[in-house]
């Protein structure tokens, strides 16, 4: 009954917060990460905190200093969890009634940090075109996210309408539908321990994280396995998730 | 550390330095010793001449293509070669879409993926809604 809500504001508006089901995995995950930056800068504190503020760990920090540290962190990670498999885990019965039991995931997923005052910003976009229309982003924080520390996003029904008058020139720049698409925006406020999932058409982007915490999130997409995978090349972005006892059936014979 | 044998594609659509660019990254990224570089005949690459030559006489233990589309043609994606190198324990490898094939369901796996594969749809959903 719950789920089926959280699908009817998917289907309607392109976008759900759904609580997550199974939250160990999740925290667990989340246990490594926190881990890793304790040991690497002997700090402790909670995980939560740890993340909260792991920018102020960073000495003189930049952007080129925080590429390479979340690049060692998603080293380190992809050595012990699959991140589709968590994501997954944690959201299952949202996902198999959204997509089906034979699902394809994104092959690199990512690990976002996003720390106070940083101008490396998730511009205005939607990720289909070039990505697949039969695809779901699934957007898990690892700490509250509230304000600017989170992201804004525009229902099914305002993309449409931006992405029309943009592509019917009422906009005279870029800069132009930007604003009005903030204007019109849902800033999201996300909680620990539940996910955001919307549809690859949405437009969405994020705004200078003028609050004192850092943003930490995985992002994974998933499509049906057999859904048209846009112009992205199947076998270099997606791995095979989950296939169904048709599907395994059928797979004898091709 | 496996070495292997490059093919490159020979229609050239990409150029053969972007070509090569993208094998040798990929070699890096998976521990490849590239043992020598080649193609097949152009205007003849699906026939696939050299490669079946080169498993018939075991002359490599693993293949590094350019990309899979090599066993594409007329969007119909040829196996028989694929089962037939995998068979013998052969190690293909495709740098284009950073792909490993080693046995028979990998080789269903990649079928399955490319019955995705159609940018065609993308463009009439495309038009339609943007």
């Amino acid at each position: 009954m719950e789920i089926t809500k959280y699908i009817n504001e998917f289907t309607a508006q392109g976008y759900s917060i759904v609580p997550i089901e199974n939250i160990n995995i999740v925290n667990e995950s989340r246990n490594f990460i926190s881990n890793y930056i304790s040991k690497k800068y002997k700090v402790t504190g909670s995980s939560e905190y740890i993340l909260n503020h792991c920018h102020e760990l960073i000495d003189q920090i930049t952007d080129s200093k925080v590429n390479q540290f979340i690049l060692e962190i998603i080293n380190e990670f992809s050595k012990y969890y699959k991140m589709d498999q968590i994501i997954y885990s944690s959201c299952a019965t949202f996902l198999e009634r959204i997509l089906g039991p034979d699902i394809a995931s994104q092959k690199h997923p990512n690990i976002v940090f996003q720390y106070p005052n940083s101008e490396r910003i998730s511009e205005l976009h939607s990720d289909a075109p070039a990505n697949s229309f039969y695809e779901i982003v699934s957007w898990l924080p690892l700490v509250n996210c509230y304000s600017s520390k989170s992201f804004y996003i525009l229902d099914k029904n305002k993309s449409f309408s931006l992405l029309s008058s943009y592509r019917n020139n009422q906009f005279n720049s870029f800069k132009e539908l930007r604003a009005q698409a903030i204007k019109e925006a849902t800033h999201l406020e996300v909680d620990y321990g539940h996910a955001l999932f919307f549809w690859s058409g949405l437009l969405h982007g994020s705004v200078i994280n003028k609050t004192n915490e850092s943003r930490w999130s995985y992002n994974v997409r998933y499509k049906n396995l057999f859904a048209p995978a846009g112009l992205k090349e199947p076998l270099s972005f997606y791995n095979i998730f989950s296939k169904s006892a048709i599907t395994e059936l059928a797979s004898e014979l091709i | 550390m496996t070495t292997a044998l490059a093919l490159l594609e020979s229609s050239f659509k990409i150029p053969q330095h972007l070509q090569l660019l993208s094998i040798r990254n990929y070699a890096i990224s998976n521990n490849i010793n590239i043992s020598f570089y080649g193609n097949e005949r152009v205007g003849y690459e699906n026939r696939h001449d050299l490669f079946i030559e080169y498993i018939e006489k075991s002359r490599e233990e693993a293949y590094l293509f350019f990309t899979i589309e090599q066993f594409i043609f007329n969007d119909i994606f040829y196996t028989e070669l694929l089962i037939e190198a995998t068979n013998k324990g052969l190690l293909l490898f495709f740098a284009n879409e950073n792909l490993k094939i080693t046995n028979r369901m990998d080789i269903i796996n990649t079928k399955i993926l490319l019955l995705s594969k159609t940018s065609r749809a993308y463009r009439k959903i495309s038009k339609i809604n943007y």
